[in-house]
């Protein structure tokens, strides 16, 4: 019976020990934009997706602008009501909330990205046709602003791994060193518990 | 069972403030100077113990261990689980500041009560103390989840509703809470009763 009370302490402080990966009770929510489409997702900290939570929109005087929830993978996507600073609050329900700022800067005036999805086909087929030329014949076609388009739309799809592995790394959970340093807080606090206790016994005496 | 920051309306943290704060003036009053190291123990072990993830149902949920450190601590509970809900606000960010002081009312208060309601009981005869251990453990983590219910009645809608939300998630953490508390009873009962709430009591009766 004593072995199996071993055994049984040993597994519990193995899974203590071996637990880097599972934490829970932290909810998370990371936006960003392409376009004037802001796309969100939300997870619990122990990676799990949240379903069906609550994601609010609210610009910078609080005034809420939409809302919606979550789909089965956690995420949510809207149109832009305005090209001004958002705050995105999710409620994950049981008291689990958390939010993000999007910033006017990340979002695009939306009109433009679609126009630049329907040039970059009809610039590939001008290229096809006049395959003569070598250099693209488009180009004089092109506004200044049309190019912004296109090249932030390119830029969009480049960073956007990047994004995500940024989102990724800000969801790393409790590291080994911030809880053996709670633990260290806890054993200093002992320690002045200690303290105390026998400077009492020292003054009786 | 962590509620984060701005979830919760004004009146509710102050008055989860208020009593956590009655509540661990009366812990660090009762707890006697040689259970110091005692309490530290179990506030280390209720703070890693939130870091275990029970992935089972749709929401996520960890081992609490309120039971146990209840049990053993009594009102002294109240202190142990603030510092360490203090640093997971800290660390891991669960929780937070403004509403430290209705997490502690929500995992310390369960403790207290369970400490009360089956503490007597655990030094008893297995057939019992296994049954009251099996309590205080998933007794706990269920008053605990009505407690979070009551608190975020006022924000989230009707109270059934929340509680029942919370209560239903938590149903493995109970099961697996009770079962750790057992084996934890049956395990001081033979090493260190002591250690054990009642034992005074059972030890004088003995002679």
């Amino acid at each position: 019976m004593k072995r199996l009370h071993t055994g049984f302490a040993l597994t519990l402080l193995c899974s203590f020990l071996s637990l880097p990966a599972a934490h829970a009770h932290k909810v998370t929510v990371f936006a960003w934009a392409e376009g004037n489409r802001v796309f969100t997702e939300s997870k619990f900290s122990g990676g799990k997706m949240v379903k069906a939570g609550k994601v609010e929109v609210f610009d910078n005087s609080g005034t809420l602008l939409l809302e919606g929830r979550t789909d089965d993978h956690g995420a949510f996507a809207f149109q832009a009501p305005s090209i001004a600073d958002l705050k995105i609050v999710l409620t994950a329900g049981m008291g689990h909330q958390n939010s993000w700022l999007l910033s006017a800067a990340e979002l695009s005036h939306g009109e433009l990205t679609p126009r630049a999805a329907h040039a970059s086909p009809s610039e590939s087929a001008g290229l096809e046709t006049g395959g003569e030329t070598a250099s693209p014949s488009v180009e004089p076609g092109l506004t200044a602003r049309e190019i912004e388009a296109i090249v932030s739309r390119q830029l969009e799809q480049k960073i956007q791994p990047l994004t995500r592995m940024v989102a990724e790394s800000r969801e790393k959970g409790p590291t080994m060193s911030e809880i053996v340093g709670g633990i260290g807080y806890i054993i200093g606090l002992v320690g002045l518990g200690a303290y105390v206790r026998y400077r009492k016994d020292r003054r009786r005496s | 069972m962590h509620i984060s920051e701005g979830v919760l309306s004004g009146p509710v943290l102050a008055a989860g403030a208020a009593v956590a704060l009655a509540g661990t003036a009366a812990g660090l009053k009762k707890m006697e100077l040689d259970r110091v190291a005692q309490a530290g123990m179990l506030s280390a072990a209720f703070f890693v113990a939130s870091l275990i993830h029970v992935p089972v149902g749709p929401s996520s949920v960890h081992l609490i261990l309120n039971g146990i450190v209840g049990l053993l601590l009594g009102w002294a509970a109240f202190p142990a689980i603030l510092t360490a809900l203090l640093l997971q606000a800290m660390m891991f960010q669960y929780g937070g500041i403004t509403t430290l002081g209705v997490n502690t009312v929500i995992m310390a208060l369960p403790a207290v009560l369970c400490y009360h309601l089956f503490g007597p009981f655990v030094l008893k005869p297995s057939r019992i103390a296994v049954p009251a251990a099996f309590a205080c453990g998933a007794g706990s983590v269920f008053l605990g989840a009505v407690l979070a219910g009551v608190s975020l009645m006022y924000t989230e809608g009707s109270f059934l509703e929340v509680a029942g939300l919370v209560v239903t998630a938590h149903l493995p953490v109970m099961a697996i809470e009770g079962v750790v508390t057992v084996f934890c009873v049956a395990f001081l009962r033979k090493v260190k009763p002591e250690m054990l709430p009642g034992y005074d009591a059972a030890f004088l009766q003995q002679k």
